[in-house]
């Protein structure tokens, strides 16, 4: 059996072996080394960005994470405090109470508490939040904008591909810095918004 | 050769006992698995944002918004709907683990069996039966079978697939952004649909021949554009102060305008120009000033890249909102589909194109500006807005400048100074310069923020004055190109206001004349009037001729305190403004074209 | 405020101009950076609450991972190929099931990294993290040296499939081999989606990644189930029918060096590890068996050799034709498709994508130019998947016409997983853990074919028995 391979034909086929396996070898070493040299990038993460954001509802229907990772957030430095908040009322709320027929939110998931009149302020329950949209819509629109999405990092379990940044229709979903995760709008806006400067307005 | 299995004693308790348990929690994480769908299934159902029976309710409450009951009812299916959710949810994040728990229970017991069962042990008895040129056969036929099924379903794929997404379908932008200098252009979302150059009709003029055109002076003889040579002040040997269309006193002739549009009369010589359409007709007419024969109509049609069907426009604009203008040879008119058309003065078209259907909701009714060969277009819309000067011998792009801002319709300014002529286009939220000649941007003055834009900007004693309905009247200062000052109580919304003697006329498009003071913006006088102003105003003889939408010509002193001078009534709405030609004034109602004076 | 109702409910341009209009009469203008309503001066000594956020992973994290990686692949390969241990493997793949699987949840896997460095080669906007792309080759390495170790108890998905492979049934090869060129497609295809920016499709249609999170509510969990359930009785199906990863590993395994072998010395043709391999990836001797004649053999060869080109361009205008419809899984290529189809249209209802696209006023010519320009990339994209896949079709083809000669039972090396299942059933192999329970009628009369002199003669020291196969 044995003399039909013969030891010339075998040390053919171990040298091909052998060379193409060193080919191999080089090109994995060069992609290695291209990756080494080519991306000296900071680590990332996921995250979407208020101003693009146009509240379709995806972020609580795709995220694999359910209910979703994205969830409304409360600028308190951006908010208004109205008594009548557009994120919190039913566009045509019989009365500004907390009843359910009154409120916007399906999951009851905004806190409004008396601060001094005539001002409110409005919690996000994250628990209870779905990342609907539903608040961040009218606030946009009517209000002052304090209401908006954010993936939390605490629940986003950082998929490879998003599966919401595929199926986002205004490109909101990038990868950004993990040492600045958040896009935050009191953070950008804090020195327009001292109150200082609006009594001078 | 056979080998003998060897089997453990599969009756002894231990073997019993795995099994037992690895088919109950086998059973068990089944169980669970079907339930987890099941509630899946049911929290779509349960979806607390869509939930049809809520929103229903909420939609009785508005239309019923005491009913206690309803309320009520409201807040239990809301508490019901989102317990639901909630539940459902919970439910399955718990269920996981116990499928989870139930699938390792089994997997482990089936696992330990396999050391009772070892059933390896079964080479055939029989001497390897392999064939090998049989299974090569079939190996073959096997790949080249999956070959086979990927090919059909690719094919069953790709071959039924119809897009509209090609190079020709974007070609006319690309065609029309080689032609305006490298700027980005408009959509066309209708002349997408057919491959179609938005290049001239007709032979383009070789570059090498100037285009001619009228001399100032010719210009400043004639109307050819909306509010005249010079910017609606005229002096005339006799004004018309009185006529009455329903009695026909004044009134030269009277004549019917086949189509209806709110562009105002140009008048050129002896022939008064005019533009009208509707969903499907665009037309220009020309009239003899003597007679007000119609001498001839010319039809817009078949210009590349034309929608079939106009797009929705505003009763208040119309289909042919925009003025017309004439350099002397040729007229030009623009209409509501983004058709551009220059006609000579014997109905022949020069040359057409479609400037791209504009996205403005009330419908676009930006005028045309002229300077020296260049035919100005403000095209401001919902998105791509930009502004052109065309050449007016081949309507080729002479430059074209992309424009950051929503639709206006405001029309624009040729402001001709000795340092040099400046376009003026005001929109929502600035005022800006360009530079008619190559479009550059000379400057801006933000003033006009958060309304929609329809009054023409104006300039006198070098101030520029802007107006933005609901947000202010603004000057601003020509040289330094300040705001001056922001007048936010009396607007002229629609209709342009005028400057005389130091002071700004105007009137609100929902009644009412106003004066103010040109210096500061301070109210001089306000007179009331029950309907209001579109048309702009004139100035004649140092008399404001100011037309309400009912028709009704205000008439009265341009001073700084009101005081009438006549009222004649047209006899129908109208909405242009007028144009003068020698002793007469030419005005469009709604459905005539009027001769007054003498 | 009926505005704003009939604005929320059913948006067209006409209720949001009204609804605009009718704002601008009684709020204060209030686009871009300014505010409506005015920050509230407080009298009672409100403090602004500060919006909590919680941080994300670190950096250092990952590197722990690339290590780990490599710190479990190389147990793997002294268990596969030094101590050819199967309990070893075993209980490794468990380990690494629930470290890379379920503490962290299978992200970024090397199946899924594929996407990530096909997209740093093609996109020069995105450069692959150092991490990533070391975790995409560190398995490869081990696989050109040793095989797939990475497969055998690396790979979260490979493990909690081999977990449940329980009544492994044989499907017959004419199945097999026709199935598993299904992983070819799945890997051009992920490269062609990834380098066109159009998705991760590899990671998206992942079907277990819903156990690893325990994710009760992802509908990929009955997907995963299904592929577990079917991996009861076919073993380890998305590993040998579907995974991408599985292809470049089989590519440097082909070439591997010390890859694990079924005995550690002469194979005695004793046929007990002939059913041991429930992936059916061990070859047969073929020696003595009838080959086709040469003549027709060659006539053959030539044939395919000359098809070959063929099947290459017939595969890349195939690509290239399914070009259109696969770039309108991405999504710029199908907002402009859907506007263009709108506008040829106007009775057509918008969906979100155009409607939003309109919403944020982006230049429609530069989508479509965009648009344009994926669908191009696609195109050259389709014509080289298409060609890929003809040339693997006629690679394959002549490889099984040219049957080389084998006197020894051995794994199929490109595809053998390192399970070292077959290691225990070897007779040979007496020192390292076989499966036989000494004393038994099997082990004695394994050892009769060893060494025929020893027959019915118990080994005095019985390796000991073991609970797992």
């Amino acid at each position: 059996m044995a003399e039909l391979k013969t030891p010339d034909k075998l040390s053919r086929f171990e040298f091909i072996r052998q060379g193409i396996a060193r080919t191999a070898a080089l090109a994995l070493g060069f992609l290695g080394g291209f990756a080494a040299f080519g991306s000296r990038k900071k680590n990332t993460v996921w995250q979407l960005d208020p101003m693009k954001c146009v509240q379709c509802e995806h972020c609580s229907t795709e995220c694999v994470v359910q209910p979703s990772a994205v969830k409304c957030v409360q600028s308190y430095p951006i908010c208004g405090y109205c008594r009548l908040c557009f994120g919190y009322f039913e566009p045509n709320a019989p009365e500004l109470t907390a009843a359910a027929e009154n409120q916007l939110c399906p999951t009851n998931a905004i806190e409004r508490i008396f601060v001094e009149d005539p001002y409110w302020e409005y919690n996000i329950i994250e628990d209870l939040c779905i990342g609907c949209a539903k608040c961040v819509k009218p606030c946009e629109q009517f209000g002052n904008a304090s209401f908006y999405l954010q993936i939390r990092h605490d629940l986003c379990v950082d998929c490879n591909n998003c599966s919401i940044a595929m199926q986002c229709p205004s490109e909101a979903f990038s990868r950004v810095p993990a040492d600045q995760p958040y896009i935050l709008k009191h953070k950008t806006r804090e020195q327009q918004v001292t109150p200082a400067q609006f009594s001078q307005s | 050769m056979r080998i003998v299995e060897y089997q453990k004693n599969t009756a002894a308790l231990p073997f019993q006992v795995l099994k037992g348990l690895g088919v109950a929690s086998g059973i068990f994480s089944l169980v669970v698995c079907v339930l987890m769908i099941a509630n899946t299934v049911n929290a779509k159902r349960a979806d607390p944002i869509h939930s049809p029976a809520l929103l229903k309710l909420k939609d009785d409450l508005n239309a019923d918004r005491n009913n206690e009951a309803l309320r009520e009812e409201i807040r239990q299916l809301d508490l019901l709907t989102r317990r639901a959710f909630f539940t459902s949810h919970k439910f399955n994040r718990n269920a996981v683990f116990m499928l989870f728990g139930g699938l390792i229970v089994m997997v482990s017991s089936f696992k330990a069996l396999e050391a009772y069962k070892a059933r390896y042990f079964y080479p055939d008895s029989r001497q390897p039966k392999d064939d090998l040129i049989e299974n090569a056969a079939w190996a073959r036929k096997s790949v080249t079978a999956a070959g086979l099924v990927m090919v059909g379903f690719a094919l069953i794929l790709a071959l039924p697939w119809k897009t509209t997404l090609d190079e020709e379908a974007i070609a006319p932008k690309n065609d029309a952004a080689a032609g305006g200098e490298g700027s980005n252009v408009a959509g066309q979302p209708e002349g997408v649909v057919e491959p179609a150059p938005s290049t001239p009709t007709t032979e383009p003029a070789a570059p090498a021949e100037p285009v001619v055109v009228a001399s100032r002076e010719e210009m400043v003889k004639n109307w050819p554009n909306l509010r005249g040579p010079v910017g609606g002040i005229v002096t005339m040997e006799k004004a018309p102060t009185a006529w009455d269309g329903e009695s026909g006193e004044g009134i030269l002739w009277k004549a019917k305008v086949p189509l209806t549009g709110f562009s105002s009369p140009i008048i050129w010589n002896d022939r008064l120009f005019l533009s009208g359409g509707d969903q499907t007709t665009r037309q220009v007419y020309c009239y003899g000033i003597e007679k007000g024969d119609l001498l001839w109509t010319f039809d817009v049609r078949g210009i590349p890249g034309s929608p079939d069907k106009a797009p929705k426009v505003s009763a208040d604009t119309g289909y042919a909102a925009a003025t017309m203008i004439t350099d002397g040879f040729r007229v030009f008119a623009i209409f509501s589909t983004g058709d551009l058309v220059a006609v000579d003065f014997e109905g022949k078209q020069v040359w057409a194109r479609n400037l791209g259907v504009p996205e403005n909701p009330y419908g676009h009714s930006s005028s045309l500006e002229l300077h020296e060969d260049i035919l100005l277009v403000q095209y401001d819309q919902e998105e791509h807005s930009f502004v052109a000067g065309l050449d007016v011998g081949s309507g080729k792009d002479r430059w074209k400048v992309e424009r950051k801002f929503g639709p206006s319709w405001a029309s624009p300014l040729l402001h001709r100074s000795e340092g040099g002529n400046e376009l003026i286009l005001s929109a929502d939220p600035k005022v800006v310069s360009y530079d008619p000649a190559t479009g550059k941007e000379l400057w801006s003055a933000e003033c006009l923020k958060g309304g929609e834009v329809a009054p023409t900007p104006i300039h006198a004693d070098g101030v520029f004055f802007a107006a933005c309905d609901y947000v202010c009247v603004a000057a601003i200062d020509a040289k330094s190109h300040e705001v001056l000052w922001k007048g936010e109580d009396l607007i002229p919304g629609v209709s342009t206001p005028i400057v005389a003697n130091g002071l700004l006329f105007g009137g609100l498009a929902d009644g009412g004349l106003f004066c103010l003071d040109a210096k500061n913006g301070k109210e001089k006088w306000f007179e009331d009037s029950d309907d209001g102003f579109y048309a702009s105003p004139l100035l004649i003889n140092g008399k404001v001729y100011m037309m309400d939408r009912e028709g009704v010509t205000h008439i009265f002193e341009a001073a700084g305190e009101f005081k009438s001078v006549a009222k004649p009534a047209l006899g129908e709405p109208a909405v242009c403004t007028p144009a003068i030609s020698g002793n007469s004034l030419f005005i469009r109602g709604v459905q005539n074209l009027y001769r007054i004076g003498s | 405020m009926q505005t704003i109702l009939g604005y929320l409910r059913g948006r067209t341009f006409l209720t949001a101009a009204l609804t605009a209009l009718a704002l601008a009469a009684f709020l204060p203008s209030a686009s871009g950076d300014e505010m409506r309503f005015p920050q509230p001066e407080f009298t009672s000594g409100y403090d602004f609450p500060e919006t909590t956020v919680a941080p994300p992973k670190t950096e250092a994290g990952q590197w722990l991972d690339v290590a780990l990686l490599t710190l479990a692949l190389s147990i793997a390969t002294v268990f596969a190929v030094k101590t050819r241990s199967r309990r070893g493997i075993f209980w490794l793949s468990v380990i690494c099931l629930g470290y890379f699987g379920f503490i962290k949840q299978g992200c970024v896997c090397p199946i899924g990294a594929i996407q990530n460095v096909a997209m740093g080669i093609f996109d020069s906007n995105y450069a692959v993290p150092l991490t990533v792309m070391l975790i995409f080759l560190i398995p490869l390495a081990f696989a050109l040296y040793f095989g797939r170790v990475f497969c055998a108890s690396v790979c979260a998905l490979g493990a909690i499939q081999d977990l449940v492979i329980l009544k492994p049934i044989n499907l017959p090869r004419k199945v097999t081999l026709g199935l598993s060129m299904i992983p070819y497609l799945y890997l051009g295809a992920g490269i062609l989606f990834a380098a066109t920016n159009t998705g991760f499709i590899i990671c998206r249609y992942d079907p277990f990644i819903g156990f690893f999170r325990l994710n009760g509510n992802s509908p990929y969990l009955y997907l995963g189930a299904g592929f577990l359930l079917t991996g009861v009785f076919i073993a380890r199906p998305y590993c040998r029918f579907f995974c991408p990863y599985g292809v470049l590993l089989g590519m440097m395994s082909r070439f591997s060096r010390w890859h694990l072998s079924i005995t550690p010395s002469e194979c005695v043709d004793c046929r007990l590890c002939e059913t041991s391999c429930p992936f059916d990836y061990i070859d047969k001797p073929n020696t003595g068996l009838d080959r086709e004649n040469r003549e027709s053999g060659v006539k053959r060869l030539t044939h395919l050799f000359v098809m070959l080109p063929v099947l290459i361009v017939l595969g890349g205008w195939i690509g290239h034709r399914l070009s259109i419809p696969m770039s309108s899984y991405n999504q710029k290529v199908f907002t402009a498709e859907q506007i263009l189809a709108e506008q040829a249209n106007p009775d057509l209802e918008q969906t979100l994508y155009t409607e939003t696209f309109d919403e944020m006023g982006l230049s429609e010519d530069a989508l479509m130019q965009e648009a344009l320009k994926i669908r191009k990339r696609m195109n050259v994209g389709g014509w080289l998947l298409g060609g890929f896949l003809g040339l693997v079709f006629g690679v394959k083809l002549i490889g099984i016409s040219t049957i080389r000669s084998q006197k020894d039972y051995e794994v199929v090396k490109p595809s053998c997983f390192s399970c070292a299942r077959c290691c225990g059933y070897c007779p040979s192999d007496a020192m390292h853990k076989p499966n036989f329970v000494a004393g038994s009628p099997a082990y004695n009369a394994a050892l009769a074919l060893v060494n025929p002199e020893k027959e019915a003669q118990p080994a005095k020291k019985a390796p000991q028995e073991s609970k797992v196969s």
